[in-house]
């Protein structure tokens, strides 16, 4: 009899399938690789997180074109600092949903801390993953910070800026809540996004389940799936419903992406702004009014330009740190 | 997307491998650590992992898990107990592991940082330390999104080789991982980067043989 082999070993021939299954598989080894993962549960773990392993390395493609592993990371990006352990000055007090900072210090002193907080961020061009403790996770697109306080009654999350995705895990004893300026988003067992930035109301998107979301001074307003609440200048809000593709659409952030149905390249070039400093400018507004459609790597502004000048019989080039479209002369 | 039995057959695809991807992963980190701070009854912290993987995908109703975390720790808890009962010799501290099932529930734990930090960022270093062709090959793949057969035409490689060179930054990747919630990992790190070089090694002599 063999001797059983070990998690490492396992893992190699794991990798050596995943690597086959990425080239195609003929017939035969299609059925070896049956055959393998059947023989053992280990080996059937092993694949599946080499699977998932290699699928997580999709987002290596928001790397950009540009990306040389000598020079990594570029000096524009996140330091990597460990965030710091939460100390009693760092903590906040979460009152009434309100972060009353000031008064930590004296309150955590006098024992009246009820939760800890910890902030989360990415810097432009950033996307980050953040898992938490009761199986939620939180992924935090370009240009986002978020506060995060956990306690035995309540989870509650405090979206400072920018656009981050909630898989919010069940949780009957503790409401996740989150909130961004003057609404209140309660959830539990569902996915939504929600997005606050600058100059455009705030919105928040739900993939799946159902929440209720509550602008200041309002009643409670319930957001099922597929729905989305916009927050208007007059502090209502809209409801209205949304294509599950386009929620798809709006979630390829997730793989470093963006993707175009059907706007105008004034709209696509801010959207490009969001992750990057490069702008891209305009030569003629009638350029800008174009319509573009398609799927684009978010942090290649350049890459975006040049492909939509290749099919409008357009220019793209640099102007100082910016990118310029015009006419063919 | 969805992560579905098919039938009878087990669950090996793609679908399920970017499900686990986004909603597992993520959780490995603290499941590691966890498992390292506890009495293991002589089980491997990576040997618990695939496993946990295994049971994971095995069931019937994967993506309506409402709380796939705890369900994770709970998983490997079992199979700590299961592997207890049915040692003959049961030492005096792994019987406390019978009753006590202490799930870390803080906000996020330190290992959660592993993933939580910069996502592109710990992607990008952990491709940028690949050694050699290795990294050629998996930024051509996963970077620039080239088919294998394209990367081999341009890098001059049978595609065979590449397909090696692309299995064995997989299998770095793996360890990588591997090592978070550990500092003690690193032996095992070292020991994997040994059998690469040794295979490497290995298939180099085969591919000269071949040509």
């Amino acid at each position: 009899m063999t001797r059983a082999k070990t998690a490492i070993e396992i893992d190699a021939i794991a990798a050596d399938w995943v690597a086959r299954s990425d080239r195609g598989l003929s017939p035969e080894e299609a059925q070896a690789l049956k055959a393998w993962v059947a023989e053992n549960s280990r080996h059937h773990g092993a694949y599946m997180r080499a699977l998932a392993i290699f699928a997580n390395a999709n987002r290596a493609r928001a790397l950009g074109r540009n990306f040389d592993p000598d020079t990594f990371p570029p000096l524009r990006t996140v330091p990597e600092k460990p965030p710091p352990a939460p100390t009693i000055s760092r903590r906040r007090l979460w009152q009434g949903g309100i972060a009353a900072s000031v008064l930590a210090g004296v309150a955590a002193g006098a024992g009246f801390l009820s939760a800890s907080s910890q902030t989360y961020a990415t810097e432009r061009g950033g996307m980050r993953v953040v898992p938490l403790a009761d199986g939620s996770t939180i992924s935090l697109n370009t240009d986002t910070e978020i506060q995060v306080a956990f306690s035995p009654r309540q989870r509650r999350i405090h979206l400072v800026r920018g656009e981050a995705l909630f898989e919010v895990a069940a949780d009957r004893k503790r409401p996740f809540t989150v909130e961004v300026g003057p609404l209140i988003i309660d959830a539990n067992a569902a996915a939504f996004t929600v997005r606050s930035l600058a100059h455009l109301p705030t919105q928040v998107t739900m993939r799946d389940g159902q929440a209720l979301v509550t602008a200041a001074g309002k009643a409670p307003q319930p957001l099922g799936q597929h729905r989305r609440a916009i927050r208007s200048d007059d502090q209502s809000l809209q409801i209205k419903t949304v294509e599950v593709a386009e929620i798809e659409r709006e979630t390829v952030w997730r793989e470093g992406r963006i993707a175009f149905e059907g706007v105008s390249l004034a709209e696509a070039a801010a959207e490009f702004r969001r992750y990057s400093d490069v702008k891209i400018v305009f030569a003629d507004p009638a350029i800008s009014q174009r319509k573009v459609t398609g799927l684009f790597n978010a942090r290649d502004p350049e890459g975006f330009a040049i492909a939509v000048a290749a099919s409008f019989g357009l220019q793209a080039e640099k102007q100082g740190g910016d990118i310029r479209l015009r006419y063919t002369l | 997307m969805r992560c579905r039995h098919q039938g009878a057959n087990v669950r090996t695809s793609e679908d399920c491998g970017l499900w686990l991807a986004r909603h597992v992963l993520p959780h490995e980190p603290a499941l590691r650590g966890w498992l390292h701070s506890r009495p293991l009854a002589g089980l491997d912290v990576d040997d618990i992992i695939q496993d946990t993987y295994a049971r994971l995908i095995s069931l019937p109703d994967i993506d309506r898990i409402s709380n796939i975390r705890s369900y994770m720790f709970r998983i490997a808890h079992s199979l700590i107990i299961d592997h207890v009962r049915r040692s003959r010799v049961v030492m005096f501290e792994d019987l406390s592991l019978l009753d006590s099932f202490d799930y870390p529930d803080d906000a996020a734990s330190p290992e959660d940082e592993v993933l939580g930090r910069d996502e592109l960022l710990h992607l990008g270093r952990a491709i940028s330390g690949l050694p050699g062709k290795i990294r050629d090959v998996f930024i051509m793949r996963k970077v620039h999104d080239i088919s294998q057969k394209e990367v081999a035409q341009s890098l001059g490689l049978s595609e065979s080789t590449v397909e090696k060179h692309l299995s064995r930054g997989i299998f770095l990747l793996m360890r990588g991982l591997s090592d978070s919630g550990n500092a003690d990992a690193r032996a095992s790190k070292a020991w994997g980067l040994k059998f690469v070089k040794e295979v490497t090694r290995r298939d180099a002599r085969k591919d000269r043989h071949r040509d």
